[in-house]
């Protein structure tokens, strides 16, 4: 499946000369570009994960509900039916 | 390579609310959920709508938390969204996913209603070739139906 988007005429035209050069198509150039891109930012991209990952944990483990309390995120649609009770909402 | 997952508010409600929920399904959803990169998290619109009122006004009146208890809740909530806000990737819906959605959402009507913010997250998801992480039963069969591809634990059984 192809999408369209739109580039300047600058970049299309420099697009145009590297295609000419490399003889591959325009699409085939912009994946090229698009993966490497991506490979270069999965260093970062897993740095930033792991940093998250141990901040949120800290602070999950600090969340207290009341004591017994058990949680079900099987039907959060269903849960939204509290609200009709709380005053102010809704 | 692919762009990411468009992640349902029961995930992120259920990351948030880990420390409580024992069932194994949930752990194997966070398992993969925790090992996706920050950047192929993608929140629409709508699902943060909806998840910010379901943490901020559900969760605690669900839950009765004291005061104290709302505190600690509330320091991981705002942490989480602004963590949304600034590094998983937003989207906004384009109008063709909400036509989409709204038929979808009629055709559904009858024999297994589902709400429209859930057929907005599949209309999305087939709209934008993106993949599905949702716990909902009913939202991975209509997905299924609709060729739009998600995220089955029973396919991933090392995570744990």
């Amino acid at each position: 499946m192809y999408k369209t988007v739109s580039i300047t005429n600058k970049t299309y035209q420099e697009l145009n000369t590297l295609s000419a050069r490399l003889e591959k198509p325009k699409s085939q150039l912009i994946a090229e570009l698009v993966r490497k891109l991506h490979k270069s930012m999965e260093g970062q991209e897993k740095q930033k994960l792991d940093a998250f990952n141990a901040k949120m944990q800290t602070l999950i483990a600090h969340i207290q509900l009341p004591r017994g309390t058990k949680v079900s995120t099987e039907n959060i649609d269903e849960d939204f039916r509290v609200l009709k009770d709380t005053p102010g909402v809704f | 390579m692919f762009a990411g997952y468009v992640i349902d508010t029961n995930i992120h409600a259920a990351y948030l609310l880990q420390g409580y929920e024992a069932d194994p399904l949930t752990k194997k959803y966070l398992a993969f959920y925790s090992k996706i990169p920050l950047s192929q998290r993608l929140v629409p619109d709508f699902i943060m709508n909806e998840f910010e009122l379901f943490i901020t006004q559900v969760a605690p009146a669900k839950y009765r938390m004291s005061g104290e208890q709302a505190t600690s809740f509330d320091k991981a909530v705002t942490t989480y969204l602004r963590d949304i806000a600034t590094s998983f990737t937003l989207l906004t819906t384009p109008l063709e996913a909400y036509k989409i959605a709204f038929s979808l959402y009629e055709q559904n009507t009858q024999h297994r209603h589902i709400s429209f913010t859930d057929s907005l997250l599949v209309a999305l998801a087939k709209q934008q070739d993106f993949l599905l992480l949702t716990k909902d039963r009913r939202l991975q069969t209509i997905a299924k139906e609709l060729q739009v591809g998600y995220f089955d634990p029973k396919f991933a059984p090392g995570l744990q």
